[in-house]
C-alpha cells in the first residue's frame, strides 16, 4: 500500500492516529450474534422481525433504522474459488459507521436522527416517522461499498490464513 | 425416571430450571407421561412446555391427550434469575465464582434456596403432627438441622450459611475446617461435599468471592480469583509436570517441582500431591501403609488406587478397557470395523412407545443429528421468551444438503416433515452446502440436522426435535444418543400426508 492510497483512489487523505472506521476481524468472529443482541438491548431498540428467512443463520436481513448491528452469514459452496472440497462459512459483524458526514442525518425530515455529544449518530425511535426505512438501508448499502471488506487468502485455504483490509472504493 | 412416571411408580415431580417436554428424549412419550402424575411443580422464569403440556402440547392438539381427562395438578412457581439472587457459579473447569444479588426479583419470583427452605419448614410442621412421631419416615425430617437464618425482605435464607456447611464444620463447636485434610471419619466433623472443603476456611472468608487476577507477567494461575475445587488447585495431578525425580520436564514449562532445600513441592499452583512427600519416598510395606502413604513419591495420580495414570482401563468404565468404534444404535450402515455393530452395553429401553429402527432399515434411510444454536439456551425457556434473542432464530428449522433437497423436492424456506418410530415433526427447511452426503462403504448416506431448542411456548416456537429421538443411554452416565439416529422425511407439512 502506498502512503496515501486513499487519497489517490478516493481523494481522501488518511491521517495517522485519527479514527476513521471499524475494523472487524472476520477470522475471529464465531457468528454468535451477541453483539447484535447487546446493541438492541443497550440502545432499547425493538425486536421487530420474527420471520425465518432461510438465509443461512441470518434472520436479520440488513442494517436499518432499528437494527444497528448485523452479523452476516456468508456460505460459500465448494467451487473453483475455494480451491478445495470444503464449503466455507464466513461471519461478518457489520455496524452503523457513525459517518462524519452522515447522509441519513442530513436527509432526515423530522430531526429523529441526531449526533450525540459522543459523536455517534442515533435514530430516536419516538420521533422517527418511518418515512425512509428503505432509503436508510440504501445508505447503509452505500457504506458497505465505501468500506468494502476484502477477504483474501494468504497461503493455503485450509490454514484459514485470511487477510482482511479496508479498501476505499472509487466510483 | 420418566418411564417410572409413565408406569405410575412416581406420583409427583418437582422441576427447577428443567424442561423435559422439550429436552427429554422420545419427548412425546415424556409429555404423555406427565399426564400420569398426581402433581407437577415447575419453577422457572417463564411458563415452559412442561408446565403447559396439559393444554398446549402437540398431543393435546392431535387428540392423544384430553385436558378434561388429565388429573395432574400443575403448580407454576416464578423463579428468580441469576442477577436476582446470591449464590455460586461453577463451570466444568472447576472454578467456583460467587455472585451477589444485583436487583430484587420481580413480584413473587424467588430463589431456589428460598423455595426449598420454606418447603422444608412447611414439611416439618406437617410431620410434627404425625401420628407416628418415632418412625424413620418422620424422624428423617424432624431430626434434620434446618435453621438457616434469613436475610430480608424477601426473607431469603443466608446462602453463605449453606456454603459453611458445604465447606465443613467441627460438630462439637461448629467451627470451620480449614480444608478436607481436617475431615475425620469419626463423626467429629460434617462436610456437605469434600471437594469444596476449604472454600470458606474461616468465618467471613468466602474464597469464591476472590477477584484478584495475577498481574501482567504472571504467573497466570490466578490463585486469588475464585476457588477451584479441590483445595484451590488450578491444574489436577500437577506433580506430573515434573519428572520422577521432581525436576520440571521442561524448564520453559516448569509448573510444580521438588524444592530439595525446603523439602517441599513448590511452584505457582497448589501442589496436587502431599506437599512434603519427597520424590524418593517409597512405602514401607512392613508397616502396612494406608492411603497416600502406600503411594510412591514418583506416583503423581493420587486419586488412582496405584497412583499411576491408566491408558488401559480395567475397572471403572462399563465399556472399556480400550476405545473403539461402534455404530450408533440406529445406523444406516453396518460397522465397518468390527462384527459388533453397536455398543454391547448401551442402555436400551425398548417398549412400544420407544421403538428402535433396525440397522439399514429402508423405512428410515437418513441420519439425523440434533444440536444447539448459539442464540438459544437448551430447552429454550430462558431464550425463546426474550424478544431480542427470539428474532435471531425465530423458528424451528431442519438443515439438509442441496442434493437431498433436490431428491425430495424440498424448497429452501419451505416446509419439511420428519418422522421416526417415535414421532413426527414439521419445520422450515434450510438448504445448505454445509451439509453434505457421506460415502459409507460405497453407499450414499444423507445427513439431516435439526436444532432441538424449540417448542410450543414463548416467542420463538416450532416442533420439538426430541419428539423424533429415542431413549438410548450410554452405559456409564446414561447420556442419550441424540447426535446420530435415523429418520425419514418428505417435503410439506404434517397434515398434508
Amino acid at each position: 500500500m502506498t502512503q496515501h492510497e486513499a487519497e489517490l483512489t478516493s481523494g481522501f487523505r488518511v491521517e495517522r492516529g485519527q479514527p476513521y472506521g471499524f475494523f472487524t476481524d472476520t477470522t475471529l468472529c464465531i457468528g454468535c450474534k451477541a453483539c447484535e443482541v447487546a446493541c438492541k438491548q443497550w440502545n432499547s431498540l425493538p425486536a421487530d422481525n420474527f420471520d425465518f428467512l432461510a438465509t443461512s443463520y441470518d434472520n436479520t436481513r440488513s442494517l436499518g433504522a432499528t437494527t444497528w448491528r448485523h452479523v452476516k452469514f456468508i456460505e460459500q459452496a465448494p467451487d473453483a474459488k475455494t480451491q478445495g472440497g470444503d464449503p466455507r462459512w464466513l461471519f461478518l459483524s457489520d455496524i452503523c459507521k457513525h459517518c462524519e458526514n452522515a447522509g441519513c442525518l442530513e436527509a432526515c425530515p423530522t430531526g429523529a436522527i441526531t449526533r450525540t455529544e459522543f459523536g455517534t449518530v442515533v435514530i430516536q425511535q419516538d420521533i422517527c416517522n418511518g418515512c425512509n426505512g428503505v432509503s436508510l438501508r440504501q445508505l447503509h448499502a452505500w457504506h458497505d461499498q465505501a468500506l468494502r471488506v476484502d477477504l483474501e487468502y494468504r497461503g493455503a485455504p485450509d490454514m484459514g490464513a485470511l487477510a482482511v483490509r479496508l479498501r476505499p472504493v472509487t466510483a | 425416571m420418566l418411564q417410572a412416571i409413565h408406569d405410575d411408580q412416581i406420583k409427583g415431580l418437582l422441576l427447577m430450571g428443567q424442561n423435559p417436554a422439550v429436552g427429554g428424549h422420545d419427548a412425546s412419550f415424556v409429555r404423555r407421561g406427565l399426564a400420569h402424575l398426581d402433581w407437577l411443580v415447575v419453577r422457572d422464569a417463564f411458563e415452559n412446555e412442561t408446565a403447559a403440556f396439559w393444554y398446549a402440547s402437540p398431543e393435546v392438539q392431535n387428540g392423544e391427550l384430553d385436558p378434561r381427562a388429565i388429573g395432574t395438578e400443575v403448580f407454576l412457581m416464578p423463579a428468580a434469575l441469576v442477577g436476582e439472587k446470591e449464590g455460586s457459579f461453577t463451570n466444568t473447569h472447576r472454578l467456583v465464582q460467587w455472585h451477589d444479588k444485583a436487583v430484587e426479583p420481580p413480584a413473587d419470583a424467588r430463589s431456589e434456596p428460598w423455595f426449598l427452605h420454606k418447603l422444608g419448614k412447611r414439611l416439618r410442621e406437617l410431620y410434627a403432627a404425625d401420628t407416628e412421631p418415632g418412625s424413620m419416615r418422620v424422624r428423617q425430617l424432624l431430626d434434620l438441622t434446618w435453621d438457616y437464618p434469613s436475610k430480608g425482605p424477601p426473607d431469603e435464607p443466608d446462602v453463605e450459611m449453606i456454603l459453611r456447611e458445604i465447606n465443613g464444620v467441627r460438630t462439637a463447636d461448629g467451627s470451620l475446617v480449614k480444608d478436607f485434610n481436617d475431615l475425620k471419619d469419626d463423626g467429629s466433623t460434617a462436610c456437605g461435599c469434600w471437594i469444596y472443603s476449604g472454600i470458606m476456611p474461616q468465618p467471613g472468608l468466602n474464597l469464591a468471592r476472590n477477584r484478584l487476577p495475577d498481574p501482567a507477567g504472571g504467573p497466570g494461575t490466578h490463585l486469588n480469583w475464585g476457588f477451584s475445587w479441590p483445595a484451590n488447585r488450578r491444574m489436577l495431578y500437577n506433580r506430573a509436570s515434573a519428572d520422577p525425580e521432581g525436576r520440571p520436564w521442561s524448564e520453559s514449562k516448569r509448573y510444580i517441582w521438588w524444592d530439595a532445600e525446603k523439602s517441599q513441592w513448590s511452584g505457582p499452583d497448589i501442589p496436587d500431591f502431599p506437599r512434603d512427600k519427597s520424590p524418593d519416598y517409597e512405602p514401607d510395606w512392613s508397616k502396612d501403609p494406608r492411603g497416600l502413604d502406600a503411594h510412591s513419591g514418583r506416583a503423581p495420580f493420587i486419586m488412582m488406587a496405584d497412583g499411576l495414570s491408566w491408558l488401559y482401563v480395567p475397572t471403572g468404565l462399563l465399556d472399556g478397557p480400550l476405545p473403539t468404534h461402534y455404530e450408533p444404535v440406529e445406523s444406516p450402515v453396518h460397522n465397518a470395523v468390527y462384527a459388533q455393530q453397536a455398543n454391547p452395553v448401551a442402555k436400551l429401553w425398548e417398549r412400544p412407545e420407544n421403538r428402535y429402527h433396525l440397522v439399514g432399515d429402508p423405512a428410515y434411510p437418513y441420519v439425523l443429528t440434533t444440536y444447539r444454536l448459539t442464540e438459544h439456551h437448551t430447552g429454550g425457556t430462558m431464550s425463546r421468551s426474550v424478544a431480542w434473542l427470539a428474532e435471531t432464530q425465530p423458528e424451528a428449522f431442519v438443515e439438509l444438503s442441496p442434493e437431498l433437497a433436490k431428491d425430495k423436492g424440498v424448497d429452501n424456506g419451505g416446509w419439511v416433515t420428519l418422522w421416526t418410530a417415535r414421532g413426527e415433526v414439521e419445520a422450515r427447511a434450510l438448504v445448505t452446502p454445509r451439509l453434505r452426503p457421506l460415502q459409507l462403504g460405497g453407499q450414499l448416506v444423507h445427513v439431516v440436522g435439526m436444532p432441538w431448542h424449540f417448542g410450543y411456548m414463548g416467542i420463538a416456537q416450532g416442533d420439538i426435535a426430541n419428539t423424533l429421538s429415542a431413549m438410548v443411554g450410554d452405559p456409564n452416565v446414561s447420556i442419550h444418543e441424540a447426535k446420530a439416529f435415523t429418520c425419514n422425511l418428505r417435503a410439506g407439512r404434517k397434515n398434508q400426508a
